[in-house]
């Protein structure tokens, strides 16, 4: 069985603060740092692209878990900003820049922030099915490509990062496995985020309202699909929209906020790889054993997962 | 005074988590009360919720302080 090994993550050092956006869109230190609950928004420099932003999370996984990127035989980015206009796919460009073997899948996966849910789930299955045994999926979707710096519904939400996830057999370094994924998907109302004109747009109330409505309802199907209580999961690793939605979901499915983590204030929302910067600071602790992922957003999609520690 | 706009003063203080509205208030813009438009939206999916009434993204502006939400309610709902 395929399962995470480890975790690491590039956040790009340049950023920029809400709060010097205070006096353009009429708001405040409380609706930042409680609402919001984004004081900065990370930002990749003007030269780097998608693919470097991968390389950057590999670098960091070195310093974490050394992989010989020689015996890398899966390489997947979920980006839906990948290098220049797409072609070729952003995987291969890493895939060069790491100089990995011939031997070795590389593709993309198109998803927002449902991605890592639905990529964990492809890339595991596919290792096991095609008999590898050791991927990097990586995630990256730099929105400050698309971003409009005047549009307050999306320029005080979106930053840059990126994560890699070390995919390895159980015995040969997984330490936590999934165990169960829902996906659901509604495209009727697809265009609440959009890129149609070249610039991100993003219906607010629209995202809220589908957010608050159905994320909890599948939480609650996938944690009745295994006979799970809610009380049982250690941590709900919610994909952070900002502090005000994770505040909600929280709220609507009655959970203690210190079982649902938010990491916001310094980057920002990151989209696929808000899920696995959660993720990668509990892999090592040993008191939690399980754990519920949900990435919902751009589709507007959904998806959630439990995971087991090994 | 009208049992609907209590409803609503209700509802929206216990989603806004604010201190209760005093019935004099009903008419006062919530923004003065301190709800942004993150707080608007748990208010009118609170409404959606309860009564089974929708509200267009160009009705929030006007639908600004208890009264006119109850009045909408009141003209909607099945």
């Amino acid at each position: 069985m395929i399962g995470i090994a480890d975790i690491a993550a590039y956040i790009p050092a340049g950023s920029e603060s809400n709060f010097d956006k205070k006096d353009d869109f009429e708001i405040d230190d409380a609706f930042i740092r409680d609402k919001l609950g984004i004081e900065r928004v990370s930002r990749k420099g003007a030269d780097e692209e998608t693919s470097d932003l991968c390389v950057r999370a590999f670098l960091a996984l070195q310093q974490r878990s050394p992989v010989d990127i020689g015996v890398v035989d899966c390489l997947v980015v979920c980006t839906q900003n990948p290098d220049g206009f797409g072609i070729p796919h952003t995987s291969a460009v890493v895939h060069g820049k790491l100089a990995a073997r011939d031997a070795c899948a590389a593709f993309d996966i198109g998803l927002g922030c449902s991605g890592y849910v639905y990529a964990l789930s492809v890339v595991s299955a596919f290792m096991a099915a095609n008999g590898l045994k050791n991927g990097l999926l990586f995630t990256a979707d730099p929105y400050s490509k698309i971003i409009d710096a005047a549009d307050k519904n999306t320029v005080l939400l979106f930053g840059d990062g990126a994560t890699v996830t070390l995919l390895q057999e159980v015995g040969a370094g997984a330490r936590w496995l999934p165990r169960r994924f829902l996906f659901a998907t509604r495209g009727a109302q697809g265009e609440a985020i959009n890129n149609r004109s070249g610039r991100l747009q993003m219906n607010g109330r629209a995202v809220f309202n589908f957010s608050a409505t159905l994320v909890p309802e599948q939480i609650r199907a996938l944690l009745a699909a295994e006979d799970l209580p809610l009380a049982a999961v250690d941590r709900f690793l919610l994909h952070q929209g900002s502090k005000f939605i994770v505040d909600t979901l929280t709220a609507r499915l009655g959970l203690a906020p210190e079982k649902v983590p938010i990491r916001l204030a310094q980057h920002g929302n990151t989209i696929s790889s808000s899920i696995p910067l959660l993720l990668q600071d509990l892999l090592a602790d040993t008191r939690l054993g399980t754990l519920v992922l949900c990435g919902f957003g751009v589709g507007l999609s959904w998806a959630s997962a439990i995971l087991r520690r090994v | 005074m009208d049992p609907l706009r209590n409803e609503v003063a209700d509802l929206v203080q216990q989603t806004c988590k604010i201190p209760p509205i005093a019935a004099a208030d009903y008419g006062k813009p919530l923004k003065a009360m301190g709800i942004d438009s993150l707080d608007a939206a748990s208010i009118f999916l609170a409404v959606m919720e309860r009564y089974g009434v929708a509200v267009a993204d160009e009705q929030i502006e006007l639908l600004n302080c208890v009264d006119k939400i109850a009045d909408h309610i009141a003209s909607q709902r099945p």
